[in-house]
């Protein structure tokens, strides 16, 4: 059958003659490292690579289910689970270059959560957001006295496509809600 | 005599038409991996030569040995006793997949990409891409510049700035 398999109209391709929307379906799937480093390749990659319809393509086909430790006073681990699933040999696990100056860490309360590719980490009078493939990071600032706090929560919410960090105040019926969309607190009564 | 007519379907042969005018036959319980012509076997105009414009004969070949392998060895559709031999049989899968696109060569792939596309065969285009990542992902800005035939259109300084704001991606 070898004979078959010489071409026989064929011409050289090369990648920039695939067609634009497979160039960007390939663009989707490669790591955030390299996507970084591509946004200076031109303009129309700097678009295209920021365009926020492509970051969340981006995230849906690249998101892995990681497991983020907190490991001490100032570290980040993160575990990629889905390696430990398909080749128990390799474990992927990966120190998040992220370093909190000065944290006074509360060992009886230490937090932290993870959404849709955010990564939340509370101290006592902010929060840090972060973003372990981008690594940007975000800081917000409580409002009113973080001791009267019982307990946080935070979450992706995908039909509003927003982030959410929840506190429940201890003493009022309270609850206060940040929105990363608006960053903005908000303050409302439960029951 | 009649026939069942689910068996008559699963044993029915499609003719497919390369862009070279190669005919390739292929059952219908293999062709249906392609979204394409899964819709014309339900819409019932599969009757005849179909002519595929976009995918010339080598590719063709390929794909059709893609498609055979994946109806083979339908790892979901079996009813596997054991969980291990499942893994197994997934990672045995894995294994044929990467050594398929391994053995091509650049033009191959590209012409497969384009072909998997126009057939729509999710998986193997999935398969073809994650190549093609593996070989861009590592590259350096000036040579993508090359390899996309991509003329930059920053000025010094601009590209300067986003560097540097990117800076842990170069190291």
């Amino acid at each position: 059958m070898e004979f078959l398999r010489k071409p026989l109209h064929v011409q050289s391709l090369a990648v920039a003659d695939l067609p634009p929307e497979m160039i960007v379906s390939i663009l989707s799937i490669l790591p955030v490292k390299s996507l970084c480093r591509f946004k200076c390749v031109s303009k129309s990659w700097l678009a295209l690579i920021s365009d926020s319809r492509f970051v969340k393509m981006h995230l849906t086909k690249t998101q892995r289910e990681n497991l983020f430790i907190d490991a001490d006073n100032r570290s980040f681990y993160s575990v990629d689970l889905e390696s430990i699933t398909y080749d128990v040999d390799k474990v992927d696990t990966v120190k998040l270059d992220f370093d909190i100056e000065g944290r006074k860490w509360n060992p009886r309360k230490p937090w932290i959560s993870y959404s849709n590719g955010l990564l939340c980490i509370v101290l006592e009078k902010c929060f840090w957001l972060y973003n372990p493939s981008t690594r940007e990071r975000k800081q917000v600032k409580f409002q009113g006295d973080p001791k009267f706090c019982l307990g946080f929560g935070f979450s992706y919410i995908d039909s509003i496509d927003d982030y959410k960090f929840v506190r429940l105040h201890h003493l009022e019926k309270i609850v206060e809600i940040y929105s990363l969309r608006k960053n903005s607190w908000k303050s409302i009564e439960h029951n | 005599m009649s026939t069942p007519s689910s068996s008559v379907f699963s044993y029915r042969v499609l003719k497919l038409k390369s862009s070279d005018g190669e005919i390739f036959e292929v059952k219908q319980t293999v062709a249906v991996q392609s979204g394409v012509l899964k819709q014309m076997m339900e819409d019932g105009c599969t009757e005849g030569e179909i002519p595929l414009n976009n995918v010339d004969s080598p590719t063709l070949a390929k794909i059709i040995e893609w498609c055979n392998k994946h109806h083979d060895d339908d790892v979901e559709g079996r009813v596997l006793s054991q969980e291990k031999e499942k893994e197994k049989e997934k990672a045995d899968m894995k294994r044929w997949e990467s050594e398929f696109i391994d053995a091509l060569n650049r033009d191959e792939l590209y012409f497969l990409l384009i072909g998997s596309n126009y057939m729509n065969i999710k998986e193997l285009l999935d398969c073809a891409a994650q190549k093609v990542a593996g070989m861009v992902k590592g590259k350096t800005p000036e040579a993508i510049r090359e390899m996309f035939n991509i003329q930059s259109d920053f000025t010094e300084e601009e590209e300067k700035a986003i560097r540097k704001e990117n800076q842990w991606a170069f190291n």
